[in-house]
């Protein structure tokens, strides 16, 4: 299994919340993390959210196992997403809003491919100001 | 003989005039003046919140946003109904939590009824027939008849969607429905409703890709005077067939896998 070479966790930007999503309470939806080299290891495509699990390396060097949930298939589908956009292997780069409390858990914002396409779960959110990056 | 031959064809043309004009009553038209030439409005689409709405929002709202959940709230509760409401665990709203939700969907996979079916993020269709028109939800996936130019029967039983009647008036379809159980949730966030509801929904094409629905909730036993409330939807472009059916399975493997580690004590 391809493991993400380095590490990229960046707070981009702070945020507006543009995702009036259901049940976000446990996400920092004020800031968006990144990796930029995430290797795809699950995709659950199901009912009531999509679950999409991905390995990365933090800024430690350590190997991280994350999961985020994803709107559900019915909402993807008007994006573009079909059950095959994203497969088990591919290295993306992974943007989404991580759990409060630490865990390597998130809800996704989007998905863009080595070749420059973007898959985007919820609107782009609005940036408010630009913080220092992290490499 | 001539006589029978022209009132033969003054009955046959009046026939083929009436036929047309029942033809052109129930065929929706895309025509903008349908309306006003007597035709059904054209409500043909698949609709759904419109992009950046965060899939539905958690509550209907207009006119401004009710504020549920804050002191700013101005619904007009009755005592009882507004206790019900701060006791409630919705996932969603100011007081939102994952713990121990209250909500009747996320348990129980119980209808969400109406208004509510508008809240979750799917979409919706109308099927316009002369008698019935039939609005087909994504999520359930489920269905109601709108019997058209009928009355109420004499207290229905209560059942989770009700019993709907409904009519045009110029470009506006009017939904009136009664015979509601008192089960559901108005909205995301807990706003119960009583037996008594007395709900009317109209949806009017503002123009081609937007749809507006504005509701009336009459229910003296849980709302001191009526109130009302707005969505506005969007023309979509796929998606429908993509049928959003609630799983009790689906909802725990999902509480498991995500829900609990994320709202676990931090470390």
């Amino acid at each position: 299994m391809k493991v993400a070479s380095f590490l990229a966790f960046v707070l981009l930007f702070s945020v507006t919340n543009a995702m009036a999503h259901h049940g976000t309470a446990g996400y920092d939806m004020t800031n968006m993390a990144m990796f930029a080299k995430a290797t795809i290891t699950e995709i659950e495509w199901t009912n009531p959210h999509c679950q999409i699990r991905f390995d990365a390396t933090n800024d430690k060097g350590e190997l991280q196992h994350w999961t985020l949930e994803a709107p559900p298939p019915s909402m993807l589908a008007p994006r573009d997403w079909v059950r095959k956009s994203l497969q088990v292997g591919d290295v993306v780069k992974i943007e989404f809003h991580a759990a409060k409390n630490g865990s390597p858990f998130g809800i996704i914002q989007r998905i863009t491919f080595p070749d420059g396409k973007i898959l985007r779960a919820y609107p782009d959110p609005a940036p408010r100001s630009a913080d220092s990056k992290a490499e | 003989m001539r006589n029978l031959l022209l009132n033969s064809a003054a009955v046959l043309l009046g026939m083929v005039a009436l036929c047309a004009a029942s033809e052109a009553q129930t065929k929706p038209s895309a025509n903008s003046n349908s309306a006003a030439q007597g035709q059904a409005p054209d409500l043909s689409g698949d609709w759904g919140a419109p992009v950046g709405s965060g899939g539905g929002g958690f509550i209907i709202s207009d006119p401004g946003d009710k504020k549920t959940g804050t002191p700013q709230d101005d619904t007009p509760y009755q005592p009882w109904a507004l206790a019900k409401l701060n006791s409630e665990r919705p996932e969603n709203g100011p007081h939102g939590t994952f713990e121990n939700t209250t909500d009747p969907r996320l348990k129980y996979c119980d209808p969400v009824g109406v208004p509510r079916i508008y809240l979750v993020p799917t979409q919706f269709r109308f099927v316009q027939t002369p008698g019935i028109v039939y609005i087909l939800y994504q999520y359930g996936p489920t269905w109601r008849p709108i019997t058209m130019n009928h009355a109420h029967r004499q207290d229905p039983d209560p059942t989770w969607w009700g019993e709907s009647v409904g009519k045009y008036e110029g470009d506006t379809l009017v939904v009136d429905t009664i015979g509601f159980n008192d089960k559901t949730w108005l909205d995301h966030v807990g706003r119960p409703h009583s037996e008594e509801l007395h709900l009317v929904e109209r949806f009017r094409r503002v123009d081609h890709d937007t749809l507006q629905l504005d509701l009336l909730f009459d229910d003296p036993k849980a709302y001191t005077k009526p109130w009302a409330g707005r969505k506005i939807f969007k023309l979509q472009h796929g998606g429908f067939d993509d049928a959003y059916a609630c799983s009790m399975s689906e909802y725990e493997h999902f509480r498991q896998s995500v829900v609990d580690p994320v709202t676990a004590p931090k470390k």
